[in-house]
C-alpha cells in the first residue's frame, strides 16, 4: 500500500467509526486496508427491493483515491447481487463513477450512496442484456472489463468481446 | 485545431496514425484500431510522467515523413529558439502533468526565485476558498495541494534538493504519488473555477465525445475531476485565470501558416502572455501536451 492510499483508508475508517454511516449502509468488515465490505439496503416503502439487503465489496488498489477501488456485489450463499439493469448476476456493476469518472474526491461511502440511489430509482427487476454470456466469460476483476455507459443500457464495449473471444 | 477535410480519404492501404495525421480524416476501422491501443496503453505506461528534456530535433525526426506544414512550424519553433521539449507521459493528465513542470521551472528561472515562489504559493492559497466553496472537503484537497505547496516553499528555504535545479524537479515529478497528487489538485482547483464561472463558461462546456452541450456539474464531474481525462480549452483557461499565470500554446498540427513572424499558431490562455510575464509555454500536438523552453544558461 502507498503511503497516501493507507492514510487515506485511515482517515476514512476513523471517520466511519465516530461519525457513523447514512441510513441503510453498514460497514460490514474491514479488517484491513485492501478489502472492505459493506451491507446496503434500500429504505422506503416504495424500492422494489424491500426487505433485501446486499453486500458490496471494495478492493483498494496500491493507486487508491487516484484510481478507483475495484468494487463487486457479493454472489455466495449468503448474499445475492441486486437483480438490475447494471448489475450483472456475478456481481459485476456497470457505473461509470467505477469507470473513467470516478474521482479522487470520491471514496468507499460516495459508493455505498451511489450504489444506493442507483438501486432506489430502478422500478423493474432485471438483468443487463447480454447477462448470460457476459457472466460466462467476465474476467474476474471487474477493472479489466471495459464497459460502454449509457443511462438507460449497460454494453459490454464490443472491441472488449472480441479481444477476449480470441 | 485543423479541419482539412477530404483530405486522405478513401485509402485504401493501412497507413501510419501519428500526431502528423489529420483527425478528420480517419476511417471507421482506424479510429477501432486506435480505441483498441488505448485500451492497453502499454506502450505509454513505461514512459516516465514526466521527461528531462529533448531536443528539439528528435521531435523534428518522427515527422521527417508528414506534413510540410508541421516542419515548416518546427523549423520556425527551432530558429526562435524554442528548443527543448520535456514530454509528458500521453496518459491523459500530459497537460497538467505538464503545467506543473512548466510552473516549478519558471520559478527556478526566475531572477528572484524566493519571491516568485512567495506569489505562486499566494496564488495556490487563493484558491482553497473557492474550492471550500464548491463544497470539497477541506482535509482532501489540502491533502492533494501539499506535495505541490512543500515543493514551491522549497525555493523559499533554497536548500532543498528536490526544487534546486531542472534535474531535481522532474526527478520529484516522476514520482506517480507526487505527481498525481498534484495532477488531482490542479484538476479540484480548475474544477472550482469553472463551477463558481458557470455563466463564463456554460457555452464552452461541451461533451468531447458528443459535442453535446453539459451542465457545469456535469462537465466538472466527468470532464475536469476524473484523472485521465484530457484538457481543452475551458479547462486550460479556468487554471491559467485560477492561478493568475498566463499559459502560451503552440499549436503543432496542419492548420494554415500565417505570415513569416507568425508561422506557429500560439493560442493565449491568462490576462498577460507578454514575454516579461514569462508565460508557461506548452507544445500541443492534436490530444497530446508537452513543455517546450528555451534553454536557459545557469546564471552565474
Amino acid at each position: 500500500m502507498s503511503a497516501l492510499a493507507t492514510k487515506r483508508l485511515m482517515k476514512e475508517l476513523a471517520e466511519i467509526k465516530t461519525k457513523g454511516t447514512p441510513e441503510g449502509i453498514q460497514l460490514l468488515s474491514a479488517n484491513d486496508m485492501q478489502e472492505w465490505i459493506f451491507l446496503i439496503s434500500v429504505l422506503g416503502e416504495e424500492t422494489i427491493y424491500r426487505g433485501e439487503t446486499f453486500a458490496i465489496r471494495m478492493k483498494f488498489g496500491n493507486r487508491y483515491p487516484i484510481e478507483v477501488p475495484e468494487v463487486t456485489f457479493l454472489a455466495n450463499l449468503q448474499y445475492q447481487p441486486p437483480v438490475h439493469p447494471h448489475v450483472y448476476s456475478n456481481g459485476h456493476i456497470c457505473a461509470s463513477i467505477l469507470g473513467n469518472e470516478w474521482s479522487p474526491v470520491l471514496n468507499a461511502v460516495a459508493i455505498c450512496i451511489t450504489m444506493q440511489s442507483m438501486l432506489a430509482s430502478n422500478k423493474k427487476k432485471e438483468r443487463p442484456e447480454g447477462n448470460d454470456r457476459y457472466v460466462r466469460s467476465a474476467p474476474s476483476n471487474p477493472k479489466l472489463t471495459r464497459w460502454h455507459y449509457d443511462d438507460d443500457r449497460c454494453n459490454v464495449n464490443r472491441a472488449d468481446e472480441r479481444l477476449r473471444s480470441i | 485545431m485543423s479541419a482539412q477535410k477530404n483530405e486522405g480519404e478513401g485509402q485504401p492501404q493501412p497507413r501510419v496514425i501519428d500526431e502528423n495525421t489529420d483527425l478528420s480524416t480517419l476511417t471507421d476501422q482506424e479510429i477501432m484500431k486506435l480505441m483498441e491501443g488505448m485500451d492497453h496503453q502499454d506502450s505509454q505506461m513505461d514512459k516516465p510522467l514526466i521527461s528531462t528534456p529533448v531536443p528539439l530535433s528528435v521531435i523534428r525526426q518522427e515527422y521527417e515523413k508528414g506534413s510540410t506544414q508541421i516542419l515548416k512550424k518546427l523549423d520556425w519553433l527551432a530558429e526562435n529558439g524554442w528548443d527543448q521539449i520535456w514530454r509528458a507521459r500521453g496518459d491523459g493528465d500530459c497537460f497538467y502533468r505538464s503545467f506543473t513542470l512548466a510552473y516549478l521551472l519558471r520559478i527556478l528561472h526566475s531572477s528572484n526565485s524566493q519571491l516568485e515562489a512567495n506569489l505562486s504559493f499566494e496564488n495556490i492559497q487563493k484558491s482553497l476558498p473557492l474550492m471550500e466553496q464548491c463544497g470539497f472537503d477541506k482535509d482532501l484537497y489540502e491533502e492533494f495541494l501539499d506535495p505541490l505547496l512543500s515543493l514551491i516553499r522549497g525555493f523559499d528555504n533554497g536548500d532543498d534538493e528536490k526544487t534546486s535545479n531542472e534535474y531535481g524537479i522532474v526527478q520529484t515529478l516522476q514520482n506517480p504519488e507526487t505527481s498525481n497528487c498534484i495532477v488531482v489538485a490542479l484538476r479540484l482547483i480548475t474544477s472550482s473555477y469553472i463551477r463558481l464561472h458557470s455563466e463564463t463558461f456554460s457555452p464552452f462546456l461541451l461533451s468531447p465525445i458528443t459535442f453535446l452541450p453539459l451542465s457545469t456539474d456535469e462537465f466538472c464531474r466527468s470532464e475536469v475531476e476524473p484523472c485521465g481525462k484530457e484538457a481543452d480549452h475551458a479547462q486550460i483557461m479556468a487554471l491559467s485565470e485560477s492561478l493568475n499565470i498566463g499559459i502560451k500554446i503552440a499549436y503543432l498540427d496542419r492548420s494554415d501558416i500565417g505570415d513569416e513572424t507568425n508561422v506557429i499558431n500560439w493560442v493565449d490562455f491568462g490576462k498577460d502572455t507578454t514575454e516579461n510575464a514569462k508565460p508557461l509555454t506548452l507544445l500541443y500536438r492534436p490530444g497530446h501536451y508537452d513543455v517546450v523552453t528555451k534553454d536557459v544558461l545557469p546564471q552565474i
